[in-house]
């Protein structure tokens, strides 16, 4: 029965359809699994307890149904402590659940727990979470990226079947490539960012992690649902993502630039390189046009990227006061609101999380929010008008997911620069609204996952999967269960 | 030298919505501890990750006030987070409208003196209220977040109110406004309308703008009044001293009848504004424009007035200078009548039958207000106007006609009836009239002493009786002459 656990989501489905085995049964074996290799990967900040009731929802054609899914600590649940990774939430219970928990709840999903990732979603790694850092399921020593590291991790290290992520400046696509899985950003909006505890709410998507891209298609038609509580919601009503995954026709002839600026060998490790123009080669072979195409401005993505988030940031993490909910709560009225403020706010957030909010306090202040804030958006103005541009003679861009295959943990911790550097190939989709994949590119030298980045203009998400069905099946580097996970299932008894 | 203030108001108003500005609660407005967060959601009280939505139907009620007051309505607007910390402020922000209010500038008349003026406004934007706080004793303080994003109105207008009391008159005309649009219940001791004057001085003649101070929690007429006097006159002190003004917010101390400082503003508060990237831009639609457009015409004040229909814009100013030039209300009386929408329409249909307009007046001032205030009215305009005629006619004594009234009022039954009813209609006869002043010279011995002294005025007395004991239908010169006739005068 345990070779059930390697299986995807629609391979499951396939399995209960004809039953040959009940989705309960296989969320029990799925929780023994998840528990039994936990200690070593450590994907989960909150396992799902025993006695989970079943949930009641029927199958429904072309959504997610009876399948294992694992949430990021950043979507709220009713179910679970919602923590954000942070110590300021240690112990929250929120009063509702995420529009996209909610909907894989409704369609009949289980949840196996709630994912560790960094703090807030700040972070490239899964290190700057309050609690512990996650492992890589390839490589025990390395970092799984983050911020969604748990997520990634618990997919790759067969703990779940899909996860939900989140995704601000790569915090899906990143730790996908880096644990070998498939992480999907959407168009924003397209998934309601209700529950999503913000970080930079523009840039704020949630996004989804799971072994092929069938699972991301079929995430899709479940939670990729219009949401009156998000205003900034713009998903079609009737969308199919499954049908248009496998609209061949969408995709037939279609011609994909690479961007020349992020295969630069000074930017990007020689064996990201390597996977990248096998990735090409594999394109052409299957039917694709390729264009080499020039982004201008790359050295002002990160720049740009940094400024608007933490701005974003300090807006958003001033509601964590103690005086409501969470740390610091109920107040202790000895103090007087200055004390309060430092007693709660200056232990209760961990370092990346402060530096953030006070270079996003000060991009904003008088006198230089013109500098920053207002140059950072007209920056950000302008590089989504040059990818528009490139989307006029091209139909999808490629790009590396990473820099590098995963760092070891505790490599760039000291040096939020590097750490931020990571982020050079994700951060242009969250800047430009726009939905990026990462997918499987081979592994490297050294055995580690190599990930290979689409993006697609604004609302083309269903002909991004179609590329991405396209890409997995030609290239033949499609998730594989990590040495060390093996090594562990091989020792489970099932 | 002599000084003039320069004085711009604030206005913050409840708009009158059902549901909050950015979620789906209750408005209710509270006033008890015990009832304390009844009214809240995640979203009110800024829990993770929730979102804001807004509520159209605020965006509808600012517009009517847009066109009240013919100010620019923006078909493009765009919200921003105002960022700072305080208990009562459950994001760390406010969500408001900063770089394109909803409505920008406009005009309001008002009376003032009896004179017509008009104030120019800078914007009026949306924007969501804060928690309100209960302070205890022991220093600390409890919130009450059913007020926390509650839709407000903020209405500022430009520093062109140059007396306390011109201040005062347009923002009781504000109210006025808000109140006939239906667009705030506009109650200063709810909290619903408040009102933060800014106020500098300057020598008289000068166009110079000085230093401003800002007076905050001033909760009625009177006591804004009261403030901006102190504050002019403390202000006009400094100068006069050759010292200098300070920036500050002010509150006022109404036991010591000044101005005290609450806290010295630092050069700017820096508030660090950026767009609300959980709202899109608030466009608005022809249709919009058309809904706003018909609530507006609905709140209209249309009257019949010599056979022609007088429109007035909704608020008072209009209404009091119609009345002052065309009746002889007396403004106190006018005032009443705006504040009481039935009493003066139920004056305007009365005088619509029968005209005498005065008298209509006095009879919904006078019997009509105080009855209603105890009892549940019946009387139609109709009713009034033939009680007018009636008296007018001499068909019915004063003492009669209130009865007459009295009766219209509780039973709504027609005037005509009424009468029939107290037998009003029916006549003494000659023998009855006999009888009866017969029984009132003998009932006052000490009267008719009196007039058989040579006091002759006296025999009025002896009329009043008779009168009374005829419930008023005896005719009066009838009843004297009998009466005299038996006491052989």
């Amino acid at each position: 029965m345990k070779e059930l656990l390697t299986l995807t989501a629609h391979e499951l489905m396939a399995k209960f359809a004809a039953g040959k085995v009940a989705p309960e049964e296989f969320y029990a074996l799925q929780m023994r699994f998840a528990r039994h290799i936990e200690p070593k990967v450590r994907s989960f900040l909150k396992l799902a307890e025993d006695g989970v009731s079943p949930p009641s929802a029927a199958a429904r054609d072309g959504a997610l149904w009876g399948v294992p899914v694992s949430i990021k600590d950043l979507l709220t649940t009713t179910d679970f402590p919602t923590t954000a990774g942070s110590r300021i939430l240690e112990g929250y219970a929120p009063p509702y659940d995420a529009t996209a928990v909610r909907l894989l709840r409704d369609a009949g999903n289980y949840f196996t727990g709630k994912t560790n990732l960094d703090e807030f979603g700040m972070g490239s790694s899964t290190e700057n979470s309050a609690y512990f850092p996650t492992h890589n399921p390839w490589d025990l020593a390395r970092v799984p990226g983050g911020s969604s590291g748990g997520s990634a991790a618990s997919v790759a290290a067969l703990q779940s079947v899909v996860s939900l992520g989140t995704d601000t400046g790569g915090s899906v696509r990143q730790p996908a490539g880096f644990c070998g899985v498939v992480g999907f950003l959407p168009t924003y909006g397209y998934v309601s960012r209700n529950g999503l505890i913000a970080f930079a709410s523009s840039l704020d998507h949630v996004g989804m992690l799971a072994r092929d891209v069938t699972d991301i298609a079929l995430m899709m038609n479940t939670i990729g649902r219009p949401d009156a509580l998000d205003a900034t919601s713009q998903a079609p009503a009737d969308a199919n993502y499954l049908a248009e995954m496998n609209d061949r026709e969408s995709v037939a002839n279609c011609t994909v630039g690479v961007i020349n600026q992020l295969m630069d060998p000074k930017l990007m490790s020689e064996e990201v390189l390597v996977a990248c123009e096998v990735a090409i080669r594999v394109l052409e072979n299957a039917g694709c046009g390729v264009k080499r195409v020039d982004l201008a401005g790359v050295e002002r993505l990160l720049p740009c990227y940094y400024i608007l988030c933490p701005a974003e940031a300090s807006s958003n993490l001033a509601r964590y006061d103690g005086i409501r909910y969470g740390a610091g709560f109920p107040a202790d009225i000895s103090r007087t609101l200055q004390q309060h403020y430092r007693a709660v706010r200056s232990p209760g957030f961990g370092e990346e999380v402060r530096r953030r909010i006070l270079l996003g306090t000060y991009v904003l202040s008088a006198g230089y929010a013109e500098a920053y804030y207002n140059q950072a958006r007209r920056v950000q103005h302008a590089i989504t008008e040059g990818i528009s541009e490139m989307f006029e003679d091209v139909d999808f861009l490629f790009l590396p997911t990473s820099p590098t295959t995963a760092f070891g943990l505790g490599e760039r911790i000291d040096d939020p620069v590097k750490m931020y550097a990571a982020d050079i190939c994700t951060v242009t989709a969250n800047l430009t609204s726009m939905p990026a994949i990462s997918l499987p590119g081979g592994l490297s030298a050294e055995g580690m996952p190599v990930g290979i980045q689409f993006i697609a203009p604004q609302k083309h998400d269903g002909r991004l999967l179609a590329l991405a069905r396209l890409y997995e099946e030609h290239a033949g580097t499609g998730y594989s269960v990590p040495p060390p996970v093996a090594e562990e299932l091989a020792g489970f008894e099932g | 030298m002599e000084y003039e203030a320069v004085i711009a108001l604030e206005i913050h108003a409840h708009l009158k919505t059902a549901r909050k500005q950015y979620c789906d609660c209750p408005v209710v407005n509270t006033r008890e501890l015990a009832d304390a967060n009844r009214y809240v959601c995640p979203v009110c009280l800024g829990h993770p990750g929730v979102l804001p939505v807004l509520n159209r139907e605020s965006v509808l009620l600012a517009m009517m006030l847009g066109i009240r007051l013919k100010a620019g309505t923006a078909r493009h607007s765009i919200f921003a987070r105002k960022h700072y910390f305080y208990p009562d402020l459950p994001k760390g922000y406010q969500i408001t409208q900063y770089q394109t209010p909803l409505n920008e500038g406009g005009e309001l008349e008002f009376l003032a003196d009896g004179e017509m003026r008009t104030a120019q406004l800078e914007r009026a934007h949306l924007e969501e209220d804060t928690a309100k706080i209960f302070y205890q004793d022991d220093g600390s303080i409890l919130l009450d977040y059913n007020r926390a994003g509650v839709p407000l109105l903020e209405i500022v207008t430009k520093p062109v109110f140059r007396s306390a009391a011109e201040a005062v008159a347009y923002a009781e005309e504000l109210r006025q406004v808000l109140r006939k649009l239906g667009v705030s219940d506009a109650n200063m001791e709810e909290g619903s309308f408040r009102c933060e004057p800014n106020i500098s001085v300057r020598p008289v003649g000068s166009d110079e703008l000085r230093t401003k101070c800002e007076i905050k929690n001033l909760n009625s007429f009177a006591v804004i009044r009261k403030a901006l006097k102190a504050e002019i006159a403390r202000q006009i002190a400094l100068y006069d001293a050759g010292k200098e003004v300070q920036h500050c917010t002010l509150r006022w101390d109404e036991e010591n009848a000044r101005t005290v400082p609450m806290r010295i503003k630092e050069t700017q508060a820096d508030y660090r504004y950026f767009d609300e990237p959980d709202l899109p831009p608030l466009v608005l639609t022809d249709d919009d424009f058309a809904e706003a457009r018909k609530r507006y015409e609905n709140a209209v004040f249309a009257l019949q007035w010599d056979g022609e229909e007088h429109q007035f814009a909704p608020g008072s100013a209009q209404l009091t200078r119609f009345f002052l030039d065309n009746t002889d209300l007396r403004e106190n009386e006018v005032a009443v009548l705006l504040e009481d929408e039935d009493a003066l329409r139920l004056l305007l249909a009365s005088n619509e039958i029968g005209g005498a307009f005065r008298e209509c007046a006095n009879w919904v001032l006078m019997e009509y207000r105080p009855r209603r205030a105890q009892a549940k009215s019946s009387i139609m305009p109709q009713h009034i106007a033939d009680i007018v005629a009636l008296r007018k006619e001499a068909k019915l004594n004063s003492t009669q006609a209130r009865e007459v009234f009295e009766l219209c009022f509780e039973r709504g039954i027609s005037a005509a009836e009424a009468v029939s009813q107290l037998g009003f209609d029916q006549a003494v006869s000659e023998s009855d009239l006999q009888d009866i002043c017969a029984q009132v010279i003998a009932d006052n011995e000490k009267i008719v002493a009196d007039i058989r002294r040579g006091k002759e005025q006296a025999v009025r007395a002896l009329l009043g009786q008779v009168m009374k004991l005829t419930r008023g239908k005896a005719k009066p010169d009838e009843a004297l002459a009998e009466l005299k006739r038996q006491l052989g005068m």
